[in-house]
């Protein structure tokens, strides 16, 4: 093992791990300030370390300061113990883990080795994530009946059948999907997706197998438990079901945990219908021949983008009411320097890049970063409409979840396969 | 009442005294006839009083005029087509011995007397299930009993397990006892409540479960019981007002216009016309503020907290209006008998055109994400349906009866404040279930507005006060310069209004429907007694009908739906 070897092993482990807790933050932070904007609200932007609140970021900290220093209650009353404190773990490492097959960017070719870009380099690929997720529900059954409440065991048995039921639609229109693709490899999916239809659609998934994506989104929002499959939790009914004995970092495990959850699903439903780390019409290979053109239009872009931020920025960030020395306006000023300074870095790189490294292995490393940002904004996207969804609409009853589950998606998914293969033999 | 229907009703029960107060007739009947009488009020086809609105009882103890027993029983009836009201009296000779229960004419009677049982300590003989309902079960006494010492503080801290009552109530819907331990049909208990998300109070729901399905249940209520009818009795005319406020806390200002405009109708005091035009403005503003609460919070329930915003942003805007007027958010305390605390301020109806349109415009925003979305109507059509009959026998007014189908509104049936010259209608719902519940308020909203828009053109100018000096206070100048305005304000603050001795019932067009006062009057400046009729008191009676079959999640958002309110239920 070269140290090449060891150095990319480390980077796609830490990318792997790191970037689904990174994003804990970013969604918790997206959730309320997107729950606010829906909601004709300002949301959290008070909490701040000497006057900086990173547009509300710094009340994760905060929160996480609060969970740490809470009292850990482990009710008298559990028989379970022992159950009671590794259910939140099982349901954070599944989460966790579950990313570990999803490709974050292609294939890296350096000096005639192949390096996978994804956590674990494995075949399992789709599987794997079906796999982890159905075992996830064990850790929200085992904290419902360890807490010995029966808000929890409802809110635990609600939880059960809704991930058995939703993972049959999940998987039936998933096969469908491995008809087209013909693989279940993560990355192979992708490169497939990488291709043009009619010489000018990009062959996304959700354009190849439209009720297979509904049917899949569907259930991968009941999978992740959220509004309006938020049974397991429904504050109003079951005050917080399975996780209602919970307090501390042990809550805090099974909050993140459904973070991650949302994170990964996003991840994987972008894997699967939004082309992954593709960006559209540009394909690897197509960046890695044109990268010196790509990398002058981001020379270009980059400033125009931070310019137009910032402007935005100094606009809207300032209080509302008259006061001397705008401490928000300060604020923003130092944001703007901050920027600036990561705009010109930016830049140098790039004109490094350009200037003595353009052409074989830079090329490459330069369009894996532009796919794991690709990758990376287009699962934030998803994860926006995650919150979208939980901010719109109210919450099924549990016959009607089951209703859905069963006798609408259950059929379609069965009938899209009918479809498909149909489609597919008769084309081939 | 007119004079053919009070013929009618001599004809009918020749051997009873029948006199009429203010709107209503009063038949004295002796307890070996009450049931009789009532049950020929029910079911007469000539009288047919569906409605039994309140049960209460009188405590004679201390009453200067001797009377025929020491108790008295009063039923309150409403025909609701031919807008009759009816009070049957009966003296009670011996509580301990009871007099017959009227449950099975009428389901409201069940928590009616229960009450009357619980606070004067008369017995129901016959009644299913006679037990405390404000108080504490291990309270000792009853309050209202004028010999009840009030400085006795009890404290109870027992919970009541009500495995008794929700064991009943199984078996009355056919669950054997070896259904119940059978482990694979097994039942599950479950509180809901009393300090539950969805309870938005304190209440207690007690139901039995199979699976996610309410098979049986019960309620606890009383947990914000704090004697308001026992203060009352305390204090003058005017004092009591600002317990009204805590009444039903949304809409406080209506229980004071109610609570004034009944001991106002007894003085024969006809009021301003601004004054009228205001409490018109300001109980249908109250109103469309109460049905924001209720909708948000039961689409919170449902899980839509988006709405809850919408809805509430525009709520707590308004508060700015009402701190401006009243000088403060909940407790408003703004009327006065006779007249209103203060006139408008200026530049209102700008700030009350701002508020109506920014009302209007929230509304429409939650409307449109409900009125088309296919959960919501999953979740609330045909879902805790309480059918016509079922919802008069409960004694179920307002929003939620209109929801069953009974188009009867006090504003357009007894119009006072001259609610018969503007022109709104009475959303009435067909099947009686959430949905129909839901969407009446929704409308009601957009009613209230109309009148207020219409009120506000039509207000005239002039006074707010009724120039009585047997309410009014007389003006600063008399007081300080004169011995007689000095004497005036001097009796008027410390021995209240005084009121005529007498008996009278009054209502109100609440949000939540029909919020009744029942006063007894020695003379003096105290009620001798004062009874309040809440509206979802009554409601709350018949929520086990409604959410018995369905699930957890429906009995949630239907509590939501029926808009209960501890501070009325409970007083």
């Amino acid at each position: 093992m070269s140290q090449l070897d060891i150095l990319l092993v480390l980077l796609r482990v830490a990318v792997g791990a790191f970037v689904p807790l990174c994003f804990i933050a970013v969604l918790v932070w997206l959730e309320r300030r997107g729950a606010a904007f829906f909601q004709d609200r300002a949301g959290p932007n008070r909490a701040n370390i000497f006057g900086f609140r990173a547009a509300g970021l710094v009340q994760n900290a905060a929160d996480g300061i609060k969970l740490i220093f809470k009292e850990d209650v482990i009710p008298g009353h559990s028989a379970h113990k022992f159950y009671f404190v590794l259910a939140p773990l099982i349901v954070f490492f599944c989460a966790l883990v579950s990313f570990a097959v999803v490709p974050f960017a292609d294939t890296l070719v350096l000096e005639g080795k192949q390096y996978i870009m994804q956590g674990i380099p494995m075949d399992l690929g789709i599987l794997w994530f079906l796999a982890i997720t159905g075992f996830a529900v064990y850790g929200i059954i085992l904290a419902g009946w360890s807490s010995h409440n029966k808000y929890g065991v409802l809110g635990a048995l609600r939880a059960s059948a809704q991930v058995i039921s939703y993972e049959i639609p999940m998987g039936l229109a998933l096969v469908s999907l491995l008809v087209v693709y013909g693989t279940i490899n993560l990355n192979e999916i992708v490169h497939f997706q990488g291709k043009l239809l009619f010489g000018f659609i990009p062959m996304w998934g959700v354009v190849l197998q439209p009720l297979a994506a509904v049917i899949f989104i569907v259930s991968a929002f009941a999978e992740t438990n959220r509004t309006p499959f938020d049974l397991a939790e429904g504050e109003s009914e079951l005050v917080a079901g399975f996780h209602v004995e919970y307090s501390a970092m042990k809550f805090a495990l099974f909050f993140m945990g459904e973070y991650v959850a949302m994170f990964v699903s996003s991840s994987i439903i972008i894997t699967l219908f939004f082309g992954g780390y593709q960006i559209p019409w540009l394909s690897t290979e197509t960046l890695v021949a044109y990268a010196k053109p790509v990398s002058m239009l981001l020379m270009g872009l980059v400033p125009v983008a931070a310019a137009l931020f910032c402007g935005w920025m100094m606009k809207n960030n300032k209080s509302h009411y008259d006061r001397p020395n705008d401490p928000r306006v300060r604020e923003a000023k130092v944001y703007r320097i901050i920027i600036w300074m990561m705009v010109v870095v930016v830049e140098a790189v790039l004109v490094g890049y350009l200037l003595y490294a353009a052409g074989g292995a830079a090329d490459r490393i330069l369009v894996v970063l532009l796919q794991i940002v690709t990758f990376l904004v287009k699962t934030f996207m998803m994860c926006f409409v995650y919150v979208w969804v939980r901010w719109t609409l109210p919450r099924f009853r549990y016959d009607q979840l089951q209703l859905l589950g069963w006798k609408m998606l259950l059929p379609l998914a069965l009938l899209n396969i009918f479809i498909t293969s149909a489609v597919v033999v008769a084309l081939s | 009442m007119n004079a053919t229907a009070l013929e009618k009703l001599q004809a009918a029960f020749p051997e009873a005294t029948i006199s009429t107060v203010l709107d209503s007739a009063v038949i004295a009947v002796q307890p070996e006839r009450l049931i009789e009488t009532l049950s020929h009020l029910k079911n007469d086809k000539d009288f047919k009083f569906s409605l039994l609105l309140d049960v209460t009882a009188i405590d004679y103890l201390e009453y200067p005029v001797a009377q025929e027993a020491r108790f008295a029983l009063v039923y309150t009836l409403r025909n609701w087509q031919k807008n009759m009201v009816v009070q049957v009296r009966t003296p009670v000779h011996d509580p301990d011995a009871g007099v017959p229960t009227a449950t099975h004419l009428w389901d409201s009677a069940n928590w009616g007397e229960r009450e009357v049982y619980d606070q004067y300590g008369i017995r129901f003989i016959g009644h299913p299930d006679l037990r405390r309902i404000l108080n504490h079960w291990q309270f000792k006494g009853h309050p209202l009993r004028k010999d009840y010492p009030i400085k006795l503080g009890q404290i109870c801290y027992e919970t009541d397990s009500m495995e008794k009552e929700i064991r009943a109530r199984l078996a009355l819907k056919g669950v054997s006892q070896s259904t119940m331990q059978d482990i694979n049909t097994e039942i599950m208990f479950l509180n809901l409540g009393p300090s539950h998300p969805v309870t938005h109070g304190a209440i207690r729901i007690l139901t039995a479960l199979d699976g996610e399905t309410i098979v049986a249940n019960v309620n606890e209520i009383g947990y914000l019981h704090r004697g308001f009818e026992k203060t009352a009795e305390n204090l003058t005319y005017n004092q009591v007002i600002p317990l009204t406020d805590r009444l039903n806390y949304c809409s406080a200002l209506m229980n004071n216009i109610a609570y004034v405009k009944a001991v106002e109708s007894w003085l024969g005091i006809e009021i301003t016309e601004r004054t009228k035009f205001m409490r018109v403005v300001m109980s249908e503003f109250f109103r469309i503020q109460d049905h924001l609460v209720c909708i948000a919070a039961n689409l919170v329930d449902m899980g839509g907290l988006t709405n809850y915003w919408y809805l509430y942003n525009e709520k707590e805007a308004s508060y700015d209006l009402i701190s401006r007027l009243t000088g403060a958010r909940l407790t408003s305390s703004f009327t006065r008998i006779g007249g209103m605390y203060r006139d408008f301020y200026e530049g209102w109806e700008a700030d009350m055109e701002n508020h109506i349109k920014n009302i209007e415009k929230g509304v429409s925003d939650s409307y449109k994400l409900v009125a088309q979305n296919r959960i919501v109507h999953d979740r609330t059509q045909g879902v805790c349906v309480m059918s016509k009959d079922l919802a008069l026998s409960y004694g179920f007014t307002g929003p939620c009866l209109r929801a069953s189908g009974v188009p009867f509104d006090l504003r357009k049936d007894a119009p006072y404040y001259n609610y018969d010259a503007f022109d709104f209608e009475v959303p009435v719902g067909t099947k009686g279930d959430l949905y129909d519940r839901l969407m009446i308020r929704y409308e009601e909203i957009f009613q209230s507005i109309k009148i207020i828009r219409q009120a506000m053109k039509m207000i005239p100018e002039g006074p707010i006060f009724v120039s009585d000096h047997r309410v009014a206070l007389p003006p600063k100048s008399q007081v300080y310069g004169k011995i007689e305005g000095l004497a005036n304000h001097f009796k008027l603050i410390f021995e209240g209004v005084k009121t005529p001795p007498g008996e009278w019932y009054d209502s109100f067009e609440a949000a939540n429907g029909e919020l009744g006062f029942h006063f007894v009057s020695d003379g003096s400046g105290r009620p001798y007694k004062v009874k309040v009729r809440p509206p979802c008191f009554y409601i709350m009676g018949g929520f086990h009908e409604m959410v018995e079959g369905s699930m957890i999640a429906d009995a949630v958002i239907n509590l939501g739906c029926i808009n209960i309110i501890g501070g009325e239920l409970d007083r």
